[in-house]
Order: C-alpha cells, then sequence, then structure tokens
C-alpha cells in the first residue's frame, strides 16, 4: 500500500506546478478566456505566462487561438477535451490525498 | 497567487462581477422612477424626450464601461453549462416577475408580489453565482433580499403607504428606485472586488 507521499510524488507535474494548476483550474470554469485575463487572475508576468501556455498546449491540454481585435494581438485560451478530464482528474486526487493524508499514521 | 477557490469563482463568474455595468442598470432604474415621478398627463413633449435619455444614457455608459473591462481585465467566455443555467433563472425569474405584475394589479393586496418575486429571484441568483464557494463572496446580495423583501411586506408592518412619506407616485416606482439605488451600490461593491482580485502583476510585487 503507497503513503500519501507516495502518491504526492506521483502527481502530474505538468498539472501539478502552481501556476498551471491554476490557468487551468480558471480554464475549466469557462468556455475561453484571452491572454489579458489569465495575467490578471494568476498575476503572472507576461513571459512566465507565455511560457506555462506553451508547455500546457504542447501536452495538449489547452490550444490557443492567436489573432488581431482592433489591430492589436489577442490571444484566446481554452482547455482541450483532454485538459479538462486530466484537472478534473488531478483535483479528484489531490482530494483524495488530502483524505488520506489526514488518515495516515507512520508506521514504526 | 490567488487560492484556488478564488480563481474558479471569478472564471466563472466574471461577467457578473463587471460592476460598473450594474451602475448603468442601477442609473436606469432611478431614471424610470423620477420619470415615472414626474410624467403628466396627456404625455407631453418634454416627457417623451426624457423618456429618450432614460433610454440612451445608461445603454452608453453601459456600453462604455463593457469597453473598458474588455481592455483593462481581459475577456472571458462563459461555459455553456453557466450560460444554460443563467438562461433557466433568467426565465423562471421573468415568468415570475411578470405573474407578480399580474397579481398586484388584479388583487388589493397587502404586500407587494412583484417585490416579493424580485428579492426571491436576487436570492435564487446568488445561490447560482456562489454554488462553487459556498456563499463566501458578494455579501450584498443577501443584503439585498433582506431589504426588497421588508420594502415589499411595509404595508404588512402598518406602513401601507410608505412611497408617499418619500414622495413618489406609486408603489411601483418606490420598488424601481430602491433596485437602481441597490444595484449602484451592489455594482460599486463587485468592481471593487474585482478589482482587487485582478491587481496587476501581483507577480513582479
Amino acid at each position: 500500500m503507497t503513503t500519501p507521499f507516495e502518491e504526492l510524488a506521483g502527481l502530474d507535474r505538468l498539472i501539478h506546478e502552481p501556476a498551471r494548476l491554476a490557468i487551468l483550474t480558471a480554464l475549466a470554469s469557462c468556455d475561453t478566456a484571452d491572454y489579458l485575463f489569465l495575467q490578471r487572475l494568476t498575476g503572472l508576468t507576461g513571459g512566465n505566462l507565455s511560457s506555462h501556455l506553451s508547455k500546457l498546449e504542447e501536452g495538449g491540454l489547452v490550444q490557443l487561438d492567436k489573432r488581431f481585435i482592433d489591430k492589436k494581438p489577442n490571444t484566446q485560451v481554452q482547455i482541450t477535451a483532454e485538459g479538462k478530464r486530466a484537472i478534473l482528474q488531478h483535483w479528484k486526487q489531490l482530494d483524495a490525498l488530502h483524505e488520506s493524508s489526514k488518515n495516515w499514521k507512520q508506521e514504526d | 497567487m490567488k487560492n484556488i477557490n478564488e480563481i474558479r469563482f471569478v472564471a466563472t463568474n466574471y461577467f457578473n462581477l463587471q460592476g460598473l455595468k450594474n451602475v448603468a442598470i442601477g442609473i436606469f432604474g432611478i431614471l424610470v422612477a423620477l420619470w415615472g415621478s414626474a410624467l403628466q398627463y396627456p404625455i407631453s413633449l418634454q416627457n417623451w424626450i426624457f423618456l429618450g435619455f432614460v433610454v440612451i444614457v445608461p445603454i452608453a455608459i453601459y456600453l462604455a464601461f463593457d469597453l473598458y473591462y474588455k481592455h483593462t481585465f481581459g475577456q472571458v467566455k462563459r461555459s455553456p453549462e453557466s450560460k444554460r443555467l443563467e438562461w433557466l433563472v433568467g426565465i423562471i425569474s421573468g415568468v415570475l416577475i411578470i405573474g407578480g405584475f399580474w397579481l398586484d394589479v388584479t388583487y388589493k393586496l397587502t404586500f407587494s408580489a412583484i417585490g416579493l418575486i424580485f428579492g426571491l429571484g436576487l436570492l435564487a441568483d446568488y445561490i447560482r453565482i456562489t454554488w462553487l464557494v459556498k456563499g463566501r463572496y458578494l455579501p450584498y446580495y443577501p443584503i439585498g433580499v433582506v431589504l426588497i423583501i421588508l420594502l415589499s411586506l411595509f404595508p404588512v408592518f402598518g406602513l401601507p403607504e410608505w412611497w408617499k412619506m418619500v414622495g413618489l407616485r406609486s408603489e411601483a416606482i418606490g420598488l424601481a428606485l430602491f433596485v437602481g439605488v441597490f444595484s449602484i451600490f451592489a455594482g460599486i461593491w463587485g468592481h471593487i472586488y474585482l478589482v482587487r482580485t485582478l491587481s496587476p502583476k501581483a507577480e513582479e510585487k
């Protein structure tokens, strides 16, 4: 039987990084959000947000739609079906870990 | 980084938290109440001009604030589930408000049916938008619910024509004025919450 700490080590690191967890959680709560909203919501700098979004896009968890509105660049971000499934599963895992860590007793 | 409930809440309810738009709706409510109070029969040209002003000014303010939110805080499209729930609550509230209006004009009730229904609709809306965080945010909603229910029951409590005490022509005008003032108050509160939650450059700080 695995301990909560072993289960913690087994979490998907692409999702579990705090900024990416926040981005995916926000995107799972809406249809699409633009770059500016995600930046304001997470408090990340532009460079960091771009870097996290690129990793999530490479992992197939989000899709980016870059376009121009009134001659200004606008990036719309949408969570993919796989991304939605992954973040919901991740939160289930975290909740289960939270519960099991409450009941966990160290063996002698 | 914000806590995860706050992130979920803001991403789900971004549309509802754009409080300055509620200020425009509140201005509409107040202008309608003023127009209704000042109305003379037969309706004069000035009344019609003022009615145009009542409609155009809040729409212009609403659109200006919509642009402000898009440019300052970004854009979010609501999830299909959220839209469906909002439509459902909107349709049910609309039908009930029409029913309340019908009750008020058909029977001599000792309370305002439309006011009570509006209060209960506001409560349903509060439950809808805070279901993720179990009512932790937006306390102005329950305050508004209590106030409008009290206002609707004033005649039962011995204040049969309370609207005359504040110089208004009818109960409906009194309720419209209250809804207008409440919308402005709630809108400013919601806006302050949004500005605090979406503070810029948190990471750089």
